[in-house]
């Protein structure tokens, strides 16, 4: 039996409309909200978990972003919105987190969320979390510090000296020596090596919270690793 | 029958129109963000609730009632309802501005009721907050492996890569001149255990036994860790008695950071 031409017509729109909703639904799956490629806020350069120094008890997490900014430059820089950084930690040796600590940025706040029980990675905002909203440090200034009496959690986001200690470059060239496999060039590193960061600073999250939120009574040890996450 | 049937027809045109009318009165109250009560015309002349900016969730929200003229002697008592229609707790829902975190996607509604001297008036608001969805671009936990995995092939190696990861020693091993076979080093870890250790894309951290890098156990910040990684690469069981043709490729000669670091939180140096 024929269908009416209106009949048709409106199946046709609406076949289209949902193919048009689920192409652009994929696409925008993968698409964050600004160009990442090169973006200084879009690589952590150096991640440190480690005893507190000052409280034995308690647990640092840290992690460096944006590599090496000159003193001039460091003044304009800081964090923006469409990042988040995440500190993941597998308390089963599962490989998937089932903690989680998220820090975004608003307002020239830093709002750090959690830790958090989670089921491996999430896409989202754990907003059910607790919450610890401080000041962003700006260039110059003390460290703002903020606290969360509950969690018993300190927290700091701002500028810090870049704290990787290392003669990179001439790290990197014996590395590609050796990639290409030809003639051993450098033997050595330097003997009047220079450290490459000297006197260059970087974008720094430091979180302490004691150890006993880090997983039950029985978990002595944990996997841990820092996620760099864009709005899409 | 004839005139049953015209009753009929023209029922149904009745009701078709009416669903049309229904429907479009549905439309426009799910477009309009403010809804108030009736009479509002009036109210809205005494009063606006005011928001900036779009709700999102984890973000703060803050309400505020405007009045055309300022007023003394007035009060007011904000109720907020979250999407899953459970009360907001306000820690001062006796003020000119309600303040509160969203922490749900959906509508949420927000009422006043505003006290003038012995008169009282109410003013809803409805929005929607939006959820925030975010892509992973970076992983990192151990120093430097991403970067060496990721000169390897010219693609980015830090979402964890075991096999990258063990190019990479061989090829320093190669370089320096070790055995790679038969290579065991100072944790007794041949080039595959090393390899699922640094590759994985995910840091070893024992929280009752001490920080150390030579370890494998976390990373402070005066750990050495070029040294570290150099000498579990190429040392051996025992890196000071190590017979390799390149010994100075075992140290890169920069053994601490050019600022000290501090004991108090947050332990990194004030930048320069």
């Amino acid at each position: 039996m024929k269908q009416p031409i209106l009949t048709q017509l409106l199946k046709n729109l609406s076949l289209i409309s949902l193919l048009f909703l689920t192409t652009s639904h994929r696409l925008s799956t993968y698409t964050p909200s600004i160009s990442v490629e090169n973006h200084p806020l879009s690589k952590v350069t150096d991640f440190y978990v480690f005893e507190s120094p000052s409280t034995s008890s308690n647990m640092v997490f840290a992690c460096n972003v944006g590599g090496m900014l000159g003193p001039e430059e460091t003044k304009n820089s800081g964090f923006q919105e469409a990042f988040m950084y995440e500190f993941n930690i597998d308390t089963d040796r599962d490989g998937k987190e089932e903690l989680l600590i998220q820090v975004i940025f608003r307002d020239g706040e830093a709002i750090v969320y959690g830790p958090q029980q989670v089921d491996g990675d999430q896409e989202i905002l754990i907003a059910q979390a607790e919450r610890t909203a401080f000041k962003i440090t700006p260039w110059g200034e003390d460290p703002v510090i903020g606290y969360n009496k509950k969690l018993g959690l300190k927290a700091f986001v701002g500028l810090r000296d870049n704290t990787s200690f290392m003669d990179y470059y001439q790290m990197l060239e014996i590395f590609q020596q050796a990639k290409e496999g030809g003639q051993k060039v450098i033997k050595q590193f330097r003997e009047a090596a220079g450290d490459t960061f000297a006197g260059t600073n970087t974008r720094s999250i430091v979180l302490e919270l004691p150890k006993n939120s880090l997983g039950n009574t029985d978990v002595n040890t944990f996997y841990t690793w820092v996620e760099v996450k864009v709005r899409r | 029958m004839q005139e049953y049937n015209r009753q009929i027809r023209l029922n149904s045109i009745f009701l078709n129109v009416l669903k049309v009318f229904m429907g479009s009165v549905l439309l426009s109250c799910a477009m309009q963000n403010e809804t108030e009560m009736p009479g509002n015309e009036k109210l809205t002349q005494k009063a606006r609730i005011q928001q900036e900016g779009p709700l999102e969730v984890g973000m703060t929200a803050s309400f505020t009632v405007t009045l055309p003229e300022s007023k003394e002697d007035v009060k007011y008592f904000w109720k907020v309802r979250n999407p899953d229609r459970t009360a907001v707790r306000l820690s001062t829902p006796d003020s000119v501005t309600a303040v509160f975190v969203i922490e749900q996607a959906g509508d949420y509604e927000v009422s006043v009721t505003i006290f003038e001297g012995d008169s009282s008036y109410h003013l809803q608001y409805k929005e929607e907050a939006t959820q925030p969805v975010y892509v992973t671009v970076h992983r990192a936990a151990h120093p430097l492996i991403g970067d060496l995995t990721t000169l390897l092939n010219k693609s980015e190696g830090h979402m964890g890569d075991v096999q990258k990861t063990s190019e990479v020693i061989k090829l320093w091993q190669n370089y320096a001149g070790v055995e790679s076979a038969t290579y065991v080093n100072a944790l007794g870890m041949g080039n595959g255990t090393l390899a699922r250790n640094l590759g994985r894309g995910r840091m070893k951290v024992n929280k009752w036994q001490e920080t150390d890098y030579a370890q494998l156990n976390g990373r402070k910040p005066t750990d050495d860790v070029v040294d570290v990684l150099l000498q579990l690469m190429l040392g051996g069981e025992d890196p000071s008695k190590v017979n390799i043709k390149y010994r100075g490729l075992m140290s890169d000669k920069v053994d601490k950071n050019d600022a000290s670091f501090l004991q108090e939180f947050p332990y990194f140096p004030a930048p320069h």
